[in-house]
């Protein structure tokens, strides 16, 4: 048996449930709580009451059918609901392609000096941080509905919806080697592996001196909340491993954004979470961006 | 394949839904599975929320139908999926009506609940040995007063949420749940666009919820102060908050 969510996170999944739907594994979490807890279900059938008030109708609201006609959609319509790792590994050639050209923009414009990123000064943050040195990794979402076939559609620096794959490019000042990792901790502080999965654990080595595309496109509509994406990235000399990822996602998860002036993220997790994959800190570059995941 | 528009095709099945959609249905088109829930999902609503009679080992019950939001919805899920199971369409001919084809999936659905509940708790003879299945369901008649003083704190909690809200968001609650106009009726109304209705009753929806969250327990007025606004439909509450 799973263990149980917590109040905060059960109130937030039971809201996503109710309003866009939850991905069908959460949702089967999900399920399988509000089937055992009378207490959990008794916050649901809050939730639920409220909207009935809401929608005028004291035994009914027309957003439950709608709900329920989701769940016997995704039944019906499993393609959108694949595990992440396949939906990714399917779709890169063609998010590689509008990377490409997202890229020359990166090499040829400001974005350059990784220190210095157009966008600064933005709501959405950017912090790229070593724990040596700052600003020797660099890193970035970029956007794109999905169909990417065609040439024209244009990349978004994390401007983000559900409906968009995302892909990532990264940079690493020269004479820094070493195994890149990539996670994120959505808006419901679930773990988003990208680079190693719980499925492939293969992680590229870097190459420096120039932004570099990730061959990993990833569909937003699968796994990720609606709401703050937290992407954290670490060149190290040992590739982490899933569990390692999960491990630092659910400390960080607790946590809040990282701000102007704080630690990278590798000083704010647990030494001995580190230990294995990144012996020394000297060794390791870190990196973390955040920005919105819109409906 | 959408439904032929030849003279044929036109005349509808015995059960009233036209050849082509039956068809559609019976092959198994995720549109067709789309209308046949649109069409059927309240009655079956129905059936679960406010239940049914029925005899078992020679008694008569009555399922007094699902309180539990979460079982309701879990109990209508399930019933449509039963029915949509490739077995299921392609057994249904299309003669009878479908409605009471699905209001006896939904009350099999109860009824498995029912039985289990049996296996857990059998009737005892005096000498110690069970006694078949012969349980009676307790009838509930009415909430409990823990289940009214709950709809009550709800209640309370959206009047408090509507109060926060402005003009514009009160008018498109006011013509799209209390008057009842459809998404694009009101988008009409009020001059906006039919995805942008839809979006901003997303965003109300997500508002309030997140209010409800915030109030939390503590938001919870006494019982006593609210129990009056029991029975206040939303129209009401609006009118409370505009005056």
């Amino acid at each position: 048996m799973r263990r149980a969510l917590g109040p905060a996170r059960l109130d937030r999944w039971i809201e996503r449930e109710l309003i866009s739907g939850l991905p069908p594994r959460k949702r089967a979490r999900l399920h399988e709580q509000l089937r055992r807890d009378p207490q959990a279900r008794a916050r649901y059938d809050r939730a639920v009451s409220a909207l009935r008030v809401l929608e005028g109708d004291g035994d009914l609201a027309p957003s439950e059918l709608d709900l329920v006609g989701r769940w016997l959609a995704d039944e019906l319509d499993p393609e959108g609901a694949e595990p992440r790792a396949e939906g990714a590994r399917r779709w890169w050639p063609a998010m590689m392609t509008v990377l490409a050209a997202a890229l020359v923009l990166l090499w040829a414009g400001p974005l350059q000096q990784a220190s210095a990123p157009w966008w600064e000064g933005r709501d959405d943050g950017w912090q790229a941080r070593g724990a040596a040195s700052t600003g020797r990794l660099a890193l970035e979402a970029l956007c794109v509905a999905e169909g990417v076939d065609a040439p024209s559609r244009r990349a978004r620096a994390r401007e983000c919806t559900r409906r968009d794959l995302m892909g990532f490019a990264y940079r690493v000042e020269t004479g820094i080697d070493g195994q890149l990792t990539l996670f994120g901790v959505d808006a419901d502080g679930d773990p988003m592996f990208y680079l190693p999965t719980p499925v492939d654990p293969s992680t590229p080595a870097v190459v420096a001196g120039r932004w570099r595309a990730l061959k990993i496109a990833v569909r937003l509509s699968v796994n990720h909340a609606t709401g703050p994406l937290r992407v954290y990235a670490l060149v190290s000399p040992t590739a982490a491993t899933a569990d390692e990822v999960r491990g630092w996602a659910e400390q960080l998860a607790g946590q809040p954004a990282a701000g102007s002036g704080d630690a990278p993220w590798i000083e704010r997790v647990s030494t001995e979470s580190l230990a294995r994959a990144c012996p020394t800190l000297a060794r390791c570059q870190a990196a973390e961006l955040a920005f919105t995941i819109d409906d | 394949m959408p439904a032929s528009s030849s003279p044929a095709t036109e005349e509808l099945a015995p059960n009233g839904w036209s050849w082509g959609l039956l068809r559609d249905f019976r092959e198994g088109r995720t549109t067709a599975l789309h209308e046949v829930y649109q069409r059927h999902a309240k009655e079956v609503t129905a059936t679960l929320r406010y239940g049914f009679s029925f005899q078992a080992s020679g008694r008569h019950h009555r399922f007094v139908g699902y309180r539990s939001a979460f079982e309701l919805h879990d109990a209508l899920h399930e019933t449509f999926r039963r029915a949509f199971e490739p077995g299921s369409r392609e057994r249904y001919d299309g003669l009878r009506p479908y409605g009471p084809y699905l209001r006896a999936i939904a009350r099999n659905v109860v009824l498995r609940g029912f039985r289990s509940r049996e296996v857990q708790f059998p009737e005892v003879r005096e000498d110690g040995e069970a006694r078949g299945s012969e349980i009676e369901v307790v009838d509930e008649v009415g909430e409990t007063p823990e289940q009214e003083v709950g709809r009550a704190q709800v209640r309370a909690v959206v009047k408090r949420f509507l109060d926060t809200l402005g003009p514009d968001d009160r008018q498109l609650l006011e013509l799209r749940f209390v008057e009842g106009k459809s998404q694009r009726d009101a988008a009409d109304l009020l001059g906006l666009g039919r995805q942008q209705v839809r979006g901003r009753e997303a965003k109300l929806r997500q508002q309030m919820l997140r209010f409800l969250r915030k109030q939390g327990e503590e938001g919870l007025v006494a019982a006593g102060l609210v129990l009056p606004l029991l029975g206040v439909s939303l129209a009401e509450l609006l009118g409370e908050v505009l005056r």
